[in-house]
């Protein structure tokens, strides 16, 4: 009874429209007070404490860092080495666009900021190259979903947190089948281009590309500085100097670090970012990052509230009960998943269905860290398709065609997906290979 | 209407930018002192999160003016101007009630800490203080859905945050009042 009220509340208040935070919260908190009493204080010791973790400071400084690089200059010089490395092939400037966004998505960890950041340069330079409106805007809204798989990813830490998987094993998953989708898309933007009447530019002399590369290695650097600071250098012994190896930073001592350097290169090295425009930036990021915090803290409510009645560990023993294999279990949650991506975005999903579907993959032994590059990639779907699809509504922004159109145009892309789904589905070694190399 | 948002909108952005800033500040000290002089102080890293939190949650509470907090408003969306403000005026509503419950339930766990007297590991004061800003940011919630709620019937033709923005104005992106 408890459970069917909780559920039927929590649909209740997302179809009226509360705030997704407010159906976590609210369904929780009214089951409890009709069935399962909770004593006073503890719901608002839990909205404190809930978010009162060091862990969790990562996504304020990744969303700063993207914020100040992104201001700072840094997007032209990742559209400088893309076209240098990719612009002289056939479709050479629908694929720059789509390494731009793998590029921008190894400093940002958010979807629907690379499709901002990248699109609104990348969209008037391929319209003006002769690419169709559909090409261009279906190749940004899907090439930019690629930011919360290739590390770093504010979803991943979000994922992390809640289950408590380590993050930087997260992270380092994320990179092959970043690398796979990446790949995926580029042979999207080739193959899409077929009927594009686009000229081929002409390849960049060597002293170009060496000036292309000399001016973007700061804004290169920070990828690197971030990997380097979380997962270490391997152990050496080299002139009586010994290392034993082993992580330099924590993720948040990293993402901290990263967004200090990100203002040093835009205030320093680049000189496009201005004192006056810092106020500006940390604002504009406290009410992004304030919406995920309250959301989190609810979710924890919610998550709290279901344990205590024992939901995760019942729906746990069903999936074992109904004697399902590990490929089925997994095709349920990419369908559960795919439906549910059309009504949620990235945050909610992560927070609500990562701590019920956790515990059902660990009992059929699918290793967490796998099934966290699943729900992303299905995340990442989400964001493609509507009527919620956060991809579709700045893509829409960015080009001005409405939000429909931009759908049509990213249905050739979802190929890439689909199969960059079925890929990190049924092999677990592409998520799992290189954390285990790292460890 | 106006004058209380101005009211509010400068003491968010004013936590917003001094918590991240003083947040972002101490996390990169504990950093610097920890690997270039081998040496650190205990309640940096509190210090941080206290700093960041604080700043978060006044975030929350301007997401709301700025209409960040995601919904799924399909319904509303479909139905004509009155009765999608009576739909909206209902989940907004919910939004507002839930925020006061939270807010009585953090005062009575404030009065239960003071009570017994709980002292910060860290910081060496009672766990009050980091904790103030929840009831806080709870009163600013209740207040920026009522506010958001009144301003939807003036004009209900539009997205509720549209309108908020309509009846007040829109003050210069970040600029702290």
């Amino acid at each position: 009874m408890t459970i069917a009220f909780l559920i039927a509340a929590f649909f209740a208040l997302i179809v009226i429209g509360a705030p997704i935070a407010v159906a976590l919260g609210g369904s929780a908190v009214l089951s409890s007070l009709l069935f399962a009493p909770i004593p006073d204080g503890i719901f608002g010791q839990k909205l404190f404490g809930n978010v009162n973790h060091y862990t969790l400071m990562a996504v304020p400084f990744f969303f700063l860092a993207a914020d100040f690089m992104e201001t700072g200059g840094l997007v032209h010089r990742l559209i400088g080495v893309a076209r240098a490395l990719v612009g002289h092939l056939r479709a050479g400037l629908g694929m720059t666009a789509v390494l731009t966004c793998i590029l921008f998505a190894a400093i940002s960890g958010s979807s629907p900021a690379t499709v901002a950041a990248v699109g609104n340069i990348m969209y008037p330079a391929l319209r003006e190259e002769g690419y169709s409106e559909r090409y261009a805007i279906g190749a940004l809204a899907t090439a930019g979903a690629i930011g919360i798989l290739i590390p770093p990813s504010i979803p991943l830490i979000l994922y992390g947190f809640v289950t408590e998987t380590p993050i930087p094993d997260l992270f380092m998953a994320g990179v092959i089948p970043g690398a796979i989708y990446g790949a995926l898309l580029l042979g999207s933007a080739r193959f899409l281009a077929r009927k594009e009447t686009v000229a081929i530019r002409p390849r960049a002399t060597a002293a170009e590309t060496a000036r292309t590369f000399r001016s973007a290695i700061p804004a290169l650097s920070l990828p690197v500085f971030i990997v380097v600071g979380i997962y270490g250098l391997p152990a050496f012994d080299l002139f009586g100097i010994s290392y034993e190896g082993g992580a330099i930073f924590t993720p948040t001592e990293a993402a901290a670090v990263s967004a200090v350097l990100a203002i040093a290169i835009g205030l320093l090295v680049y000189r496009e970012l201005r004192p006056a425009d810092l106020p500006r930036i940390i604002t504009r990021v406290g009410p992004r990052v304030g919406m995920i915090f309250w959301i989190t803290t609810n979710a924890l409510i919610f998550g709290y509230f279901i344990t205590k009645i024992g939901l995760p560990g019942r729906l746990a023993q069903a999936v074992l009960d109904a004697d399902l294999s590990p490929v089925t279990f997994l095709l349920c949650v990419n369908a559960l998943l795919l439906v549910v991506g059309f009504f949620l975005e990235a945050v909610p999903t992560i927070l609500i269905f990562a701590p019920l579907l956790q515990p059902a993959a660990q009992q059929l032994g699918i290793d967490p860290v796998q099934f966290a590059i699943i729900m992303i990639v299905n995340i990442e779907m989400g964001m493609i398709t509507p009527p919620v699809g956060m991809n579709l509504f700045v893509a829409s922004g960015v080009s001005g065609l409405p939000v429909v159109e931009v759908f049509r145009a990213a249905i050739p892309w979802m190929a890439a997906t689909l199969i960059a789904l079925l890929i990190v589905t049924f092999v677990p070694a592409v998520s799992l290979w290189l954390p285990s190399v790292v460890n | 209407m106006k004058q209380l948002d101005r009211l509010m909108s400068a003491v968010e952005l004013a936590v917003i930018f001094a918590g991240t800033t003083i947040g972002l500040g101490l996390a990169v000290l504990q950093v610097v002192l920890r690997y270039v002089f081998s040496t650190g102080i205990h309640w940096l890293e509190a210090g941080a999160v206290t700093a960041l939190v604080w700043a978060m949650l006044m975030g929350a509470s301007r997401a709301v003016r700025e209409g960040v907090h995601p919904r799924v408003d399909l319904l509303a969306m479909a139905l004509p101007p009155r009765p999608r403000a009576v739909l909206n005026t209902i989940a907004l509503g919910a939004a507002l009630v839930l925020a006061a419950f939270y807010a009585r339930d953090a005062i009575h766990y404030a009065s239960f800490v003071q009570t017994i007297g709980i002292t910060h590991p860290e910081f060496g004061v009672s766990v009050l203080w980091p904790f103030a800003i929840l009831p806080v940011i709870l009163v600013f919630l209740v207040i920026r859905y009522a506010m958001v709620i009144a301003a939807l019937w003036r004009a209900p033709d539009l997205a509720p945050e549209e309108a908020f923005i309509a009846r007040v104005g829109t003050p210069k992106e970040g600029r702290i009042e």
